[in-house]
């Protein structure tokens, strides 16, 4: 264990680093860093050469005439020196500012202090051939050695930067609409499978149930007949979940009475529990103020509970693929009111959650059994929070898993 | 045969699916047994009878393929019906290969499942019948003496009497006399099926 910190963290700081530079190389050098690189300069020595200056860059003084300038601004603004040495500033300047640059400029010179021009609007320089390009501009005035006054004006082109946000923001849209379709068709070849399997047991219990019929087996067409049923529900209930998925529609809200919706998933789910011979109980609490919510999709959530908790029972043993096995095989739904919210609690005597499931069980398309969607809890979560509510799964439960949903009273 | 005496096994992990087919078999007079997993099929007690497997190709854990391997490798191989919701041609091609009866692609029209595994049901009555009667050969062959059988496989080959006599040092009478036994254990009227029974069993002529 010791042996492999020294490991990690190098590998962390790699990770750190990697970035950092990527970022720097990344970036334009904005006016304001090299205006302050340019101070220390000239705190030191006085003077630089300003052809040194990756960014662009001239002098002027304090009539607004342009005293100097390096190859970058020569690049940028496509004038050569000789072309605008000696020349008013608002040369640069697009025509309708000028008028107010020059008085900007006056003001500034009156009272020079070092500053950046980007603020909330982009500054626009006029290039030679007439092109207006976005920059930032920084100011910095200086006090020549015979007492005139100068002011040093670093220029950013920001239309690189301009240009690589623009391609970041599309390619984070073409990865979005990836990931959409590609999601998209996962979950359309999982609906197809789901909806698929109660399709073929709808067609087999009914021509089963013709047959009985014709045997004149009234009892057996009957079971056929609700097995048909039973299984059209659970196609439905899929449809109506891939609906909820999908649409995000507003929830069409009404006041329920939780304990009444209750009794009615639970005896929803009763075939299933008595099949598997699940004990299914509730613990309601009889004075529970009715909440405001849509009443299918709080079904939905209910039942998607008590079938998960049901279906656990029969889940391996965590960290073995032994089956589970308890003395107990129940599941306990129970409502109580705890402050401003109602909380419904479904309890199982499973295996529980192993560690780390718990964080990845409301993710979508994360499920732990062979032929689930894996959007169950994904989906309940999603409908709770839309009535205002939490859907979480408890951490510390002495047996089997502890899922809570709270939605606040009305 | 009644339909009684036959069973179909079903193998799919969906319990709606598996309950439906339960009760679609049923319901034309079929016994049925239902198993969540190929596993625990395998681990079952077979009754000694005609049947057939229908199992889903595509199941967790050991898929159906594996399933039919598995069963066909296994001491008593019965016909498989395999059904898949995405039958491809190389999966149907490698599954015919291995034995199955029937690659059927959902969604399965009825008829045709019920038609295969009648199919299959035959094909595994008529295997049962063959091995039967073969068991019951080899029961009448291990019956005869050493030297009935030395005396049989020469005349399975055309060998006369006299022949046989010499090449085995006994005198012609006695070779008769195994001969007469021989006919007898062995349930065979004429020279002509006793050929045919030493082909069933293979009976190897010596050198």
């Amino acid at each position: 264990m010791k042996r492999a910190r020294p490991l990690q963290s190098s590998r962390a700081r790699v990770q750190f680093s990697a970035p950092r530079a990527s970022r720097r190389r990344f970036r334009t050098a904005g006016a304001r860093e090299v205006g302050q690189r340019l101070e220390a300069a000239l705190g030191a020595a006085g003077r630089i050469p300003i052809n040194a200056v990756a960014s662009a860059m001239l002098v002027i003084d304090a009539d607004g005439a342009v005293r100097s300038m390096n190859q970058a601004a020569e690049r940028l603004l496509g004038y050569e020196r000789d072309q605008l040495l000696g020349r008013e500033l608002e040369l640069l300047v697009p025509d309708g500012s000028r008028n107010l640059h020059a008085a900007l400029r006056n003001r500034f010179i009156a009272e020079p202090r070092a500053r950046c021009m980007a603020g909330e609007r982009p500054v626009v320089v006029r290039c030679r051939d007439g092109r207006e390009v976005a920059v930032e501009i920084g100011l910095f005035p200086e006090v020549g050695p015979a007492g005139q006054a100068s002011v040093a004006v670093c220029i950013g082109d920001l239309t690189g930067r301009r240009r690589a946000e623009r391609a970041l923001r599309d390619a984070q849209a073409d990865i979005a609409r990836v990931a959409r379709v590609a999601t998209l068709g996962t979950v359309v070849a999982t609906i197809v499978h789901e909806i698929n399997q109660p399709l073929a047991a709808i067609a087999n219990n009914a021509r089963a149930c013709g047959r009985w019929l014709a045997r004149g087996e009234i009892q057996a067409a009957l079971q056929s007949a609700e097995a048909v049923v039973a299984d059209a529900h659970r196609a439905g209930a899929i449809v109506a979940g891939v609906r909820a998925l999908a649409s995000k529609a507003p929830p069409h809200a009404e006041p329920v009475d939780l304990n009444d919706a209750i009794r009615e998933a639970t005896v929803f789910a009763h075939g299933l529990s008595d099949r598997r011979g699940v004990a299914l109980d509730t613990c309601l609490s009889a004075e529970l103020p009715p909440v405001r919510v849509d009443r299918i999709q709080l079904q939905q959530v209910l039942l998607n509970l008590v079938i998960n908790a049901i279906e656990a029972m029969d889940e391996p043993a965590a960290g073995g693929p032994d089956r589970w096995r308890c003395a107990r095989r129940a599941v306990v739904v129970s409502s109580e009111r705890a402050g401003s919210d109602v909380v419904v609690s479904v309890r199982d005597t499973g295996p529980g959650l192993a560690t780390g499931e718990a964080d990845r069980i409301f993710e979508a398309f994360y499920t732990t059994k062979p032929r689930g969607m894996g959007v169950g809890l994904a989906v309940s979560r999603s409908i709770v929070e839309a009535h205002g509510g939490r859907l979480w799964v408890e951490a510390d439960v002495a047996e089997g898993a502890l899922f809570r949903f709270a939605l606040p009273v009305e | 045969m009644s339909e009684v005496d036959r069973v179909v096994f079903v193998v799919d992990d969906d319990e709606a699916v598996r309950r439906s087919l339960d009760n679609l078999l049923r319901s034309v007079g079929l016994r049925v047994q239902t198993f969540g997993s190929g596993q625990a099929f395998l681990d079952s007690m077979l009754p000694d009878t005609a049947c057939c497997l229908v199992s889903d190709v595509r199941l967790p854990g050991m898929s159906g393929l594996e399933l039919q391997r598995r069963v066909a490798e296994a001491g008593r191989p019965m016909p498989v019906i395999l059904v898949t919701g995405y039958g491809d041609v190389p999966m149907c091609a490698q599954a015919m290969k291995a034995g199955a009866v029937e690659f059927l692609t959902k969604p399965v029209r009825e008829q045709d499942l019920l038609d295969a595994i009648q199919r299959a049901l035959e094909r595994d009555r008529q295997s049962r019948d063959r091995e039967a009667a073969l068991e019951a050969l080899r029961r009448r062959f291990d019956s005869l003496t050493r030297r009935e059988r030395e005396v049989m496989e020469r005349v399975v080959t055309g060998m006369l009497n006299k022949q046989i006599a010499g090449q085995l040092g006994a005198c012609e009478t006695t070779v008769k006399v195994h001969r007469h036994h021989i006919m007898q254990k062995m349930g065979c009227a004429t020279l002509a099926e006793l050929v045919r029974v030493a082909d069933m069993l293979s009976v190897v002529p010596p050198l």
